[in-house]
């Protein structure tokens, strides 16, 4: 049954992220990979000027 | 002699109010979390997906559905709707991505990744009966169908990741960033100028193929809310509003519990990708909104009628759920984003790739609009 | 009747172990410094002319009660033997700093020091280590801790007394002696690159990051350091170091022979470990960097290893952890 199929997705998925989390290091802001020097897309891929100098 | 008009009961609205205690005690805790965490921003971006979710669900916004009209009948209602919401939202980002410290738009090359992936994915979404942001609010609205969507949206993800760095090394060009040209207020006119274009365009096209262009009102009232969430959550997030890399964050450390090895995967260990893998699943802008997007939607579903009470669909629709999800997934790694990440977000940032995405979905939801009869699922 | 020479021989064993003791308990002037000085050795020598008695045990009124007959006190927190610098609480104070504090205690280049801790726990034995350490660093070389502190003193019913002692000051001149300390950029250099092993002297859940000084910013170890609590080294029983077997023991299953740097969160337990592998069992280049954790998280791009978790975090926001 759908509502079943949900009721345990959304249980098993809060519980799964809440683990995540505390199990994770003590750290700093939320970020994205945009963030990081060098990042050339949403995901934090390396610009192609950059990759074809390496 | 007056009749009074009733209201069969069964018509009345039922809260669901499992879920929907549910969806809110869900996000307060994801919210207390962050909060003591010491993170506000974070919370106010679970918040902001929150608020998206209830904005899409409401005004029922669907680019899948939008497009779909646009290419099947000329109808462009939905589609000049988008481009009003990229038009809300670039009149900040744009602006703010080139002059505040630590605030940046969605770039991204140009080259065959972008267009490949951009073209796997709009085969996917037309599958699928949803793209990035319709995949999020309609699963949590209820359709057990758009799970299916989102659980293997995951794992597309996880293996687009994994084939990323070779379809980069087909070569391609820096991003194309309108303010790295004309300046912040520049940049800004000439992103308003394209999406101006574009909306005139895609009129005439609906006018020559005697169709509408004119949004209906709750499209409009949608478009502005969601365009100003989407600012609520650039600022918020310090970049704009993105929804696959938390799919892909999600499926490589589920991945990584079930053991894989992500050590020699060339994405995994770029920086962003590396740290997202390594922290909390709470630290990472594009999950956060997600997960209060769901919630939302859920919250909104589930306040308005049962919830999740609609019989599964045949098995060939649940087929097409499956493959469409498969190919978003991996579309939207390879073209760096989806609906939302890669058009919404590049052209309200006044990058190039924005609409090269786009031309390229579209090229893409026209083979998978010639695909759906196969599965069972109507052309229009 | 005996005879006077029967006497005399049966007094000659007892006049033979009476020179003996006498020349044991009098060596000459050329008698080496030891690191540690027992109570009995103590004892012996409370009347040397060059022997000065430093009591470093916190609270003037702790010394006032009780403590060993012509010994000078020092307070450890307040006297000054630790002072802020650059906003770093607990740092190693400059060279007029030094020669004022060291020459009104009473204490000049030739003076043989004996510092005296409380004896009661191993963390007050840091605070000799540190005091011991200091005077080297000035260029006081004769410097010794009493093993066992004041408590082990006192425990052997030895004299003690009461009151105020004024000291009676003297002209120090100090010589910095940099063989003995590294500061922050050293220790970025050798964490980059090598060179030394770092050695923590915290408690294990101080490295792993559960715990930290509150005057520390952050969480965590220096990447690459191995821990040795300090208080591996102490007999909790007897209130004295361990024995010389067993200290090179642990120190060898812990630490590689080799260019060291101990650290703790204030460079006081540190000292501890300083003292032991350099003074006692006589390590070549083992250094103290004395702003240790409290210094080096001043500065939020050093780096740092910690197990912590969110969960920690979480616990110490809702008022059950640290």
């Amino acid at each position: 049954m759908m509502r079943v199929v949900y009721a345990i997705v959304l249980i098993a998925g809060i519980a799964a992220v809440v683990a995540d989390h505390l199990a994770s290091p003590s750290s700093a802001r939320a970020v994205s990979p945009e963030d990081f020097a060098g990042a050339c897309a949403p995901c934090g891929a390396p610009c192609p000027s950059v990759q074809k100098k390496s | 002699m007056t009749t009074i008009a009733v209201t069969p009961a069964a018509e009345l609205p039922r809260r669901d109010w499992p879920f929907l205690i549910a969806a809110v005690l869900g996000t307060a805790v994801l919210v207390a979390l962050v909060w003591l965490d010491g993170q506000p921003a974070s919370a106010a971006l679970i918040l902001g997906g929150f608020a998206l979710g209830i904005a899409f669900l409401k005004s029922e916004f669907s680019f899948t559905a939008a497009w779909r009209r646009f290419l099947v009948n000329g109808e462009a209602g939905g589609l000049i709707g988008a481009l009003l919401l990229i038009a809300v939202a670039a009149t900040v980002i744009v602006p703010v991505a080139a002059l505040a410290p630590g605030f940046g738009g969605a770039i991204a090359p140009i080259g065959p990744s972008l267009i490949v992936g951009a073209f796997v994915f709009g085969i996917g979404m037309q599958l699928a009966n949803g793209c990035g942001s319709g995949t999020l609010y309609t699963a949590g609205g209820g359709s057990g169908r758009m799970l299916i969507t989102l659980a293997l949206f995951i794992v597309g993800s996880v293996i687009g990741s994994l084939h990323l760095p070779a379809f980069l090394a087909l070569g391609g060009i820096d991003p194309v960033l309108a303010s790295n040209y004309f300046g912040a207020w520049g940049g800004l006119a000439v992103t308003l100028a394209s999406i101006a274009i574009a909306a005139g365009l895609i009129a005439a096209i609906a006018k020559a193929r005697g169709a509408n262009f004119k949004p209906r009102p709750l499209i409009l009232v949608g478009a502005i809310a969601i365009g100003l969430l989407s600012i609520a959550v650039f600022l918020a997030g310090h970049h704009p509003w993105s929804v696959t890399f938390g799919f892909t964050v999600w499926g490589a450390k589920l991945a990584a519990l079930a053991g894989y090895d992500f050590s020699h995967a060339e994405f995994w260990q770029w920086p962003g990708p590396k740290r997202a893998l390594a922290a909390s699943i709470l630290s990472d802008t594009s999950s956060l909104t997600n997960l209060g997007m769901i919630l939302g939607a859920m919250a909104a579903a589930a306040a308005a009628k049962p919830f999740a009470r609609t019989a599964w669909p045949p098995l060939p629709s649940l087929l097409a759920a499956a493959i469409g999800g498969l190919l978003m997934g991996w579309g939207a790694r390879i073209g760096f984003g989806c609906n939302i990440g890669a058009f919404v977000g590049g052209v309200a940032s006044g990058s190039l790739h924005g609409w090269i995405w786009f031309a390229a979905a579209l090229a893409g939801c026209a083979i998978g609009i010639r695909l759906r009869p196969l599965f069972g699922l109507s052309r229009e | 009747m005996p005879s006077f020479r029967s006497f005399l021989r049966q007094l000659a064993p007892l006049a033979a172990a009476a020179a003996l003791s006498f020349a044991l308990a009098f060596p000459g002037h050329a008698e080496t410094v030891t690191p540690l000085v027992s109570s009995g050795w103590l004892k012996q020598h409370l009347g040397d002319a060059d022997v000065l008695v430093l009591d470093v045990r916190p609270g003037a009124d702790t010394f006032a009660s009780g403590h060993i007959p012509g010994a000078v006190h020092s307070d450890y927190d307040k006297a000054g033997w630790r002072v802020t610098r650059n906003g770093v609480p607990f740092m190693l104070p400059t060279i007029a700093e030094l020669e004022k504090l060291i020459g009104e205690t009473g204490i000049d280049e030739d003076t043989r020091v004996v510092v005296v801790p409380a004896g009661a726990v191993f963390t007050d034995f840091g605070a000799a280590a540190r005091v011991y350490w200091t005077l080297k660093v000035a260029g006081v070389t004769k410097v010794s801790i009493l093993d066992g502190g004041y408590a082990g003193w006192a425990a052997e019913h030895n004299k003690t007394d009461t009151g105020v002692v004024k000291p009676s000051p003297k002209i120090f001149t100090a010589t910095l002696n940099k063989a003995l300390f590294v500061d922050a950029r050293e220790v970025e250099a050798i964490e980059q690159k090598g060179g030394a092993t770092l050695v923590d002297a915290r408690p294990a859940t101080f490295f792993a990051g559960k715990e930290k000084a509150p005057a520390s910013q952050a969480y965590g170890h220096i990447p690459g350091a191995v821990n040795l609590d300090s208080a591996t080294f102490y007999d909790a029983k007897t209130n004295r170091l361990r024995p010389q077997a067993e200290l090179a023991a642990l120190a060898a299953t812990a630490v590689p022979v080799g260019p060291t740097v101990t650290y703790c969160n204030t460079g006081h337990w540190a000292a501890t470990d300083w003292f032991v592998l350099s003074e006692v069992l006589g390590r070549q280049d083992v250094k103290l960097y004395y702003g240790s954790m409290v210094d080096w998280t001043a500065d939020a791009s050093r780096p740092l290893v910690s197990a912590r978790t969110k969960w920690d975090d979480l616990k110490k926001k809702l008022g059950f952890g640290s």
